[in-house]
C-alpha cells in the first residue's frame, strides 16, 4: 500500500525519467518509449533560405501581375529549387498555368501544393479556392 | 594593166576585208571577254555578297550547366565557391575591380560577377561579397553594403554538339573585343588594313622583296581581307589563279562592306587551335580555350598571344611549344609598339608576363561530363533535328550541377576501388552508374555512366538495362495499399515458401535472401526487410495487372511481361528509368518527367524554348504516405540501416535495396527531401559479384548522400491518415508500433494498442504504474 506522498515522488521521478528516455523526433516532438523513430513530421515552418524564397516569390507574383506568366514560372522554379516544400510556389505557378489556359496542369500543380500548405492557413485557403476555380473551368471546357 | 590594177584592187580589198574581219573578230573577242568578265564578276560578286550577309557559319550548339544560385543560408563552403569561380574563368586578384575577378579572405569571397541574360531576367554585372560561417553563406552584400537576398553566377559551358566537320566557334561582336586585339591583328597581319581596298600593293611589294632577299617565302602579302576571303570562300590551294580570284573577291568584299564588318568576320572566322578533333575558330572560342575567359576580359599580353597564333596555331601552340609561342607573342608586342599602338612601357610590361594559359586538361570542360551530355542530347532530339543542333548555334541551358557531378564521380572511383580490394573482386571488373535528381522538380543534376570520371563511352546510367531486383518492391506494396479496405501496413502476410505456375508451365519458387522464412509478418516488415516470399505472395494476391499498372504509373514506359518474377524485379531497367520511378515516389505520387534541359536560346540569344515544370498526380497522397513509411523502415531498421551510421539520425530518408540472382546486380534507390539518388553496381559481363544491394550500391549511395546538402523528406500526415499504436505481431502489445492508416482502414480494438501507447508519457505511466 503506497501513501499519497510516495505516489507523488514516484510520479515526479517517473515523469522526468520517461521524458529523458523518450526518443526525439525530427520535428522536436517526443515519441513514446517503444516507438521507432518514424513519425509524421510537423507542418513545414522551416526558415531555410527564407529570404531568398520570399524574394523570388515576390518577383514571381510581380511577373504574374504583369502577365509575364512564363517568366513568372521560371522565377517560381528557382524558388522550387531552393525549397520545393514551400506551398506558395505552387499557388503562383498554378495561377500562371491558369492564365495560360493550361487548366489541367494548373489543377495538378495546386494539388501538389495543397499537402504542403498544412502549416500555412492563408495559402491553404487560397489553394483550395483556386482548386475549385480550376475544376470549374475544366468542367466548363 | 587594168587587170593588174583590178587584181591589186581586189588584193587590197581582200586585205582590207581580212583586216576588217580580223578587227571585227578582235572586237568580238574583246566584247566577249568583257561580257564574260562582267558575267564572271557579277557571279563572283553575288557569291561574295550573299555568303557574307547570309548565315556565315555552321555553328555548333553549346551546352551550359545550371547557374550557381547564391543566397544566405546556402550550404556552400568558401572553397567550393572559389572552385566554381575558377571554373568559370574568374581570376583571383588582390581586390576585384572588374567583371571576372574575385578576391578571397578568411571568411569571405568578394567577386565581380559578369552578368548574364537568363530566361527570366538579366542578372547585371556587379561587385558582391559572400560572407561565410563554416560551410554556409551567412551573408551576401553588394559593394554598398546592402543585403542581397539572392543572386546567381553565369552558367558554365560544359560541352557542345558539333557538325561532322568539327569547327567550334562562339561569335563575338567587334565592340566586345578588347581594342588591343584588333590593334594587334592589324599591326602584325596587315598594317595597311584601314588604307587599302582589299589588296595592298605596298604589302605585296614588301613581301616580294623580303622573299627575294631570303630566297624563300618568309612573308605573305595577303591583307586581312584576302586572308578572310581565302578562309571563308576558297580552299587552301596556292595557285596563281586562286591568288587572282582571292584578290578580286577581296576588292569586291571591300566595295560592299565596311572595314569593321570585315574585321569582325575575320575575328570570328580565323583558325586558332585544336582540341582533339575539335577545331578552335574565332577569338572568343580561342580565349576560352587558352585562358578560360571571355575575350572581353583579356589583357594585352593575352591578346598579343592570340594575335600571334593567326600565323600558325599549330606551329605556335603554347602548350607544345611555349618558348616559340612566347617569342611570337613578344614579337607581336614589339610590332605593336613600333606601329605606335602601344607604348614601349606597355610592351615591356606585357613581355615580362608569362603566357598565362590554363592547363590543357582543366580547359577541356567540354570533355569532362560526357555522361550528362548524352542525356542532354537525347532529350534535345525529342524536339530538335540533329542538323539544327549541329549547325544552328543553339545555347542549351541544363540542370547539370558540376559540383555534385564532381563529388559523385570522386566517390564512385573511391568506393569501387575499396569494394574491389575489400571483396577480392578482379581489379577493373566492377562497374557502376548513378543518377542524381532534385526531388519535386525532377531536374537531373548529375549522371555517371562509368566508374571512371569523365568516361566518354558506354553510358550505363542511360543504356545498361539490368534486372532491378527488390527495388521494384515498392510498386507491389503500392498496388496493395491502394486498396485500404484489404491492405494496411499492418496487414499480415505469410513469408513462407510459395510456388507459382507460370503461363508456360514452369514453376516459380522464390526464396528469401537468407533462405529463411519468417512466418506471418506485417506488410511494412516485408518491404523494410525485403522479404521475397512475402512480397511474391502479396503480389500474386493483388494480381500482376495491378502491379504492372502501378509500375507504369510510377513512370516506367516500356512494355512489361506478365510474369510472376516481375514481382521481385526480373524486369530490366536502366538507372535513369528506375530514377524516374522513384522520383514519383519521392514526389509524393506526382509524376514529373526527369529533365536535363532547362531552356534553349538561339545563337543570337533569343529565348526559344523553356522546359518547364510538369506534374501529374498518379497516386493518392495518403497511399504515398504509407509507402514512404515503409521505405523509411528500410533505412531505419531494414536492409538499408547502415545508412544511419554515417548520415544524421534526424535526417528523414527513404529508399530500397535491390539484389538480383547470384548477386549480379547491386542496386540502391533512395531519397531525402531534396535529392533522389539511384546507384547500380555490377559487371559488364553480367558475372557474379559478392555484393548485395546493401553491401555494394547502398555504400556508394551513402557516400554520395553524405556529400549533398540534404533536407529531411517531407513526411507530414495528410488529411485522411491517422496513426495508431498496433501490435507488430500476434504476441499482444509488448512490442507495439505507431503506424499510419488510411481513414476507414483503422485497426480494430483487438489489434490496436492505443489504450496503452498513444499518449506518450501518460502511456508510459499507464504501462508502468499500477493505479
Amino acid at each position: 500500500m503506497k501513501t499519497g506522498l510516495q505516489y507523488a515522488v514516484i510520479f515526479t521521478l517517473s515523469f522526468f525519467l520517461a521524458a529523458a528516455c523518450t526518443p526525439v523526433t525530427p520535428s522536436g516532438g517526443r515519441l513514446p518509449s517503444s516507438g521507432q523513430a518514424i513519425t509524421p513530421s510537423s507542418p513545414i515552418t522551416d526558415s531555410v533560405s527564407k529570404d531568398a524564397v520570399i524574394k523570388l516569390l515576390e518577383d514571381a507574383w510581380r511577373y504574374n501581375r504583369e502577365r509575364q506568366h512564363d517568366r513568372s514560372n521560371a522565377v517560381a522554379e528557382r524558388a522550387m529549387r531552393i525549397n520545393h516544400s514551400e506551398a506558395e510556389i505552387y499557388l503562383v505557378m498554378a495561377s500562371n498555368y491558369f492564365s495560360l489556359g493550361q487548366f489541367s496542369l494548373a489543377e495538378q500543380v495546386v494539388s501538389k501544393g495543397l499537402p504542403l500548405a498544412s502549416g500555412n492557413k492563408p495559402i491553404k485557403e487560397s489553394l483550395n479556392q483556386f482548386l475549385i476555380l480550376v475544376r470549374a473551368k475544366i468542367i466548363q471546357e | 594593166m587594168v587587170q593588174g590594177i583590178a587584181k591589186k584592187g581586189r588584193s587590197k580589198s581582200n586585205i582590207s576585208n581580212k583586216d576588217n574581219s580580223r578587227l571585227a573578230w578582235i572586237w568580238r573577242m574583246i566584247i566577249f571577254i568583257l561580257v564574260a568578265t562582267t558575267i564572271f564578276l557579277v557571279i563572283v560578286d553575288v557569291f561574295v555578297y550573299k555568303k557574307f550577309v547570309g548565315k556565315k557559319w555552321s555553328l555548333p550548339s553549346h551546352v551550359y550547366s545550371r547557374p550557381l544560385e547564391l543566397y544566405q543560408g546556402l550550404s556552400l563552403s568558401r572553397q567550393l565557391l572559389e572552385w566554381e569561380l575558377k571554373e568559370l574563368g574568374y581570376k583571383k586578384v588582390d581586390a576585384a575591380k572588374a567583371p571576372g575577378q574575385f578576391s578571397v579572405s578568411e571568411q569571405s569571397v568578394e567577386f565581380f560577377s559578369r552578368g548574364f541574360e537568363f530566361w527570366d531576367e538579366r542578372e547585371p554585372s556587379k561587385l558582391m561579397i559572400a560572407i561565410f560561417s563554416g560551410d554556409k553563406i551567412s551573408g551576401l552584400k553588394d559593394s554598398h553594403g546592402r543585403v542581397i537576398a539572392i543572386t546567381r553566377l553565369e552558367p558554365m559551358m560544359i560541352g557542345g554538339i558539333y557538325p561532322s566537320r568539327k569547327e567550334d566557334r562562339q561569335l563575338v561582336k567587334l565592340d566586345k573585343v578588347p581594342p588591343t586585339l584588333a590593334a594587334a591583328l592589324v599591326a602584325i597581319e596587315d598594317q595597311d588594313f584601314y588604307r587599302h581596298q582589299g589588296v595592298s600593293f605596298r604589302g605585296i611589294t614588301r613581301a616580294f622583296l623580303a622573299n627575294m632577299t631570303e630566297g624563300k617565302i618568309v612573308q605573305g602579302g595577303s591583307t586581312i581581307t584576302q586572308q578572310l576571303v581565302k578562309n571563308f570562300y576558297l580552299n587552301e590551294r596556292r595557285t596563281l589563279s586562286r591568288k587572282a580570284l582571292e584578290a578580286i573577291m577581296a576588292v569586291l568584299l571591300e566595295i560592299h562592306f565596311t572595314k569593321q564588318e570585315i574585321l569582325e568576320t575575320y575575328i570570328n572566322e580565323v583558325y586558332l587551335g585544336q582540341s582533339g578533333d575539335r577545331a578552335i575558330h574565332g577569338f572568343e572560342m580561342a580565349s576560352n580555350h587558352y585562358f578560360n575567359q571571355p575575350v572581353q576580359e583579356l589583357q594585352l599580353h593575352q591578346t598579343a598571344l592570340l594575335a600571334g597564333l593567326v600565323k600558325g596555331a599549330s606551329f605556335y601552340n603554347p602548350w607544345r611549344h611555349p618558348k616559340r609561342a612566347l617569342n611570337r607573342r613578344n614579337l607581336v608586342l614589339d610590332v605593336m609598339n613600333l606601329a605606335g599602338v602601344i607604348s614601349r612601357v606597355d610592351a615591356t610590361t606585357a613581355k615580362a608576363k608569362p603566357l598565362a594559359i590554363i592547363s590543357p586538361i582543366s580547359g577541356r570542360s567540354h570533355l569532362k561530363y560526357p555522361s550528362y551530355l548524352t542525356l542532354v542530347k537525347r532529350q534535345l532530339r525529342q524536339t530538335y533535328k540533329q542538323s539544327d543542333l549541329q549547325t544552328a548555334g543553339l545555347r542549351i541551358f541544363t540542370n547539370f550541377d558540376p559540383q555534385i557531378q564532381r563529388k559523385v564521380e570522386d566517390k564512385i572511383a573511391k568506393r569501387i576501388e575499396n569494394l574491389e580490394s575489400g571483396y577480392g573482386i578482379e581489379i577493373g571488373k566492377l562497374q557502376s552508374a548513378s543518377v542524381i535528381a532534385r526531388v519535386g522538380s525532377g531536374e537531373v543534376v548529375a549522371v555517371s555512366g562509368d566508374r571512371k570520371p569523365g568516361f566518354d563511352g558506354f553510358n550505363r546510367a542511360l543504356d545498361a538495362r539490368r534486372p532491378v531486383g527488390s527495388t521494384i518492391k515498392p510498386a507491389v506494396y503500392l498496388a496493395a495499399l491502394e486498396n485500404p479496405e484489404s491492405y494496411t501496413l499492418n496487414s499480415k502476410i505469410e513469408d513462407t515458401s510459395i510456388s507459382v505456375s507460370t503461363e508456360n508451365g514452369d514453376i516459380w519458387q522464390p526464396r528469401n535472401f537468407g533462405r529463411k522464412s519468417h512466418g506471418l509478418i506485417p506488410l511494412y516488415e516485408g518491404l523494410g526487410y525485403s522479404y521475397n516470399q512475402a512480397t511474391a505472395r502479396l503480389g500474386m494476391n493483388v494480381g500482376l495487372p495491378a502491379v504492372i499498372d502501378s509500375i507504369k504509373r510510377l513512370g516506367y514506359s516500356r512494355p512489361l511481361p506478365r510474369l510472376p518474377s516481375l514481382l521481385l524485379g526480373s524486369i530490366e531497367m536502366s538507372p535513369i528509368e528506375l530514377a524516374q520511378m522513384y522520383h514519383t515516389i519521392a514526389a509524393n505520387g506526382f509524376y514529373s518527367p526527369l529533365r536535363a534541359i532547362s531552356s534553349v536560346f538561339t545563337a543570337e540569344n533569343i529565348p526559344l524554348k523553356r522546359y518547364h515544370f510538369e506534374a501529374e498526380q498518379r497516386f493518392d497522397n495518403r497511399v504515398m504516405h504509407l509507402i514512404s513509411y515503409g521505405l523509411q523502415v528500410v533505412l531505419r531498421e531494414g536492409t538499408g540501416k547502415s545508412a544511419y551510421q554515417r548520415l544524421p539520425e534526424e535526417l528523414l530518408l527513404a529508399g530500397k535495396t535491390g539484389t538480383t540472382n547470384d548477386q549480379r546486380d547491386s542496386w540502391f534507390a533512395g531519397f531525402s527531401g531534396n535529392y533522389l539518388s539511384v546507384v547500380w553496381m555490377g559487371r559488364d559481363d553480367n558475372g557474379k559479384t559478392p555484393l548485395t544491394g546493401g553491401s555494394g550500391a547502398l555504400r556508394l549511395w551513402i557516400d554520395i548522400m553524405v556529400e549533398l546538402e540534404n533536407r529531411s523528406l517531407v513526411f507530414q500526415k495528410p488529411d485522411g491518415v491517422n496513426y495508431y499504436w498496433v501490435s507488430s505481431n500476434q504476441n499482444g502489445c509488448h512490442k507495439p508500433r505507431y503506424l499510419p492508416f488510411i481513414a476507414g482502414s483503422e485497426p480494430d480494438k483487438r489489434e490496436s494498442c492505443a489504450s496503452k501507447n498513444d499518449t506518450g508519457v501518460l502511456g508510459w505511466f499507464s504501462r508502468n504504474l499500477d493505479w
